[in-house]
């Protein structure tokens, strides 16, 4: 435990230097703030557009308000640079789904490389993906985005709560409300998901 | 479903929900963004765009890649020519240059020059997002003001 905040510390700590130098337009400090973050938004963004086009564009659009506002980042506002950069990118894909009903089709051509896994067991895993996909992107969009923070990104309640701009409390009923609406959703499918991990 | 009956399955959901893996981003995707914040240009050939002067074409909803990919397609796919832009078209922030591109019929270069590397899926994604926005009246009124 000790370990973890130990490296989370340091992980702030290496975030914050980076971002001070961006905010001084410091290329190879963005280069690296970009290397370090590229994949966890990347992720955050394909799970809440289902398509890795527009989640790309989430990504760089992140980014480049990163590079135009890092000296907004307040280190004494309380925010980590992490909860501040995962706050723009919810806020970017809330923007753009209010601009758009485009496309809101799952993209289900990507799939996980599972070598090694047998002809069935990749069917099997493709299926449960898709299964989950799918249900995850009927859910309400806030209990979605809970669900994303919370379960994928390993957030803590309070720090999905401060870049969704509610409270624990809301964070705490919304991810309630998911899980039993995925239970009930997924729960027909038991049997897939039980052996798709093996 | 009792609040005993949900935890006893949570750790069961838990496990269903991990099987929503995600892949990595493009390859290009840390240079494109680079590139697009510090202004610098691309030196290999790729996804690139040109775009001269003038009036401004911009669609928020795009990020910068489907911007290129959608010029491209306004100038590229059959039976677009009717909305080929004749004025100059600024989509967004371009960091690159490429040839420019002749109109079918005059050979004269158009003012809008889009050259991008697409795969076959993407192109196919921007076909059809092209027409998706064409029956839209803001798209539409977009266009004219262009034309």
């Amino acid at each position: 435990m000790f370990k973890e905040a130990q490296i989370s510390k340091n992980n702030n700590a290496i975030d914050e230097e980076l971002i001070a130098l961006v905010s001084k337009k410091d290329k190879r400090a963005f280069d690296e703030f970009i290397s370090r973050h590229l994949n966890m938004l990347y992720s955050i963004a394909y799970r809440m557009q289902m398509n890795r086009a527009d989640a790309e564009d989430v990504v760089q659009e992140t980014m480049m308000r990163v590079w135009q506002n890092a000296h907004m980042w307040d280190r004494d506002g309380g925010a980590s640079v992490r909860t501040w950069i995962y706050t723009i990118t919810h806020n970017i894909c809330i923007d753009s789904k209010r601009k758009t009903t485009r496309r809101p089709h799952l993209e289900l051509l990507e799939e996980p490389e599972d070598k090694g896994l047998s002809a069935d067991k990749l069917v099997q895993k493709k299926q449960a993906r898709r299964l989950v996909m799918e249900a995850i992107n009927e859910l309400p969009e806030n209990q979605k985005t809970a669900i994303i923070f919370c379960h994928y990104q390993k957030l803590s309640n309070s720090e999905a709560a401060e870049v969704m701009g509610s409270t624990v409390k809301a964070v705490e009923s919304l991810l309630v409300r998911a899980k039993k609406s995925l239970f009930d959703k997924l729960e027909g499918k038991r049997s897939l998901f039980e052996g798709a991990g093996q | 479903m009792t609040k005993k009956e949900f935890d006893k399955d949570n750790a069961w959901l838990n496990k269903a929900l991990d099987e929503f893996t995600i892949e990595r981003p493009s390859p290009d995707l840390k240079g494109r963004i680079l590139r697009a914040a510090t202004g610098e240009k691309r030196q290999e050939p790729g996804r690139v765009i040109q775009f001269t002067g003038g009036k401004k074409f911009t669609w928020p909803v795009l990020g910068t890649s489907m911007a290129a990919a959608l010029a491209l397609a306004l100038v590229l796919i059959p039976g677009s020519d009717t909305v080929v832009p004749t004025a100059p078209v600024e989509v967004a922030a371009i960091t690159e240059q490429a040839p420019l591109v002749t109109e079918p019929e005059t050979g004269n270069p158009l003012e809008i020059a889009a050259v991008a590397e697409i795969s076959e899926q993407e192109e196919a994604e921007v076909e059809e997002l092209l027409y998706s926005l064409l029956e839209e009246q803001a798209f539409e009124e977009e266009l004219l003001g262009l034309l």
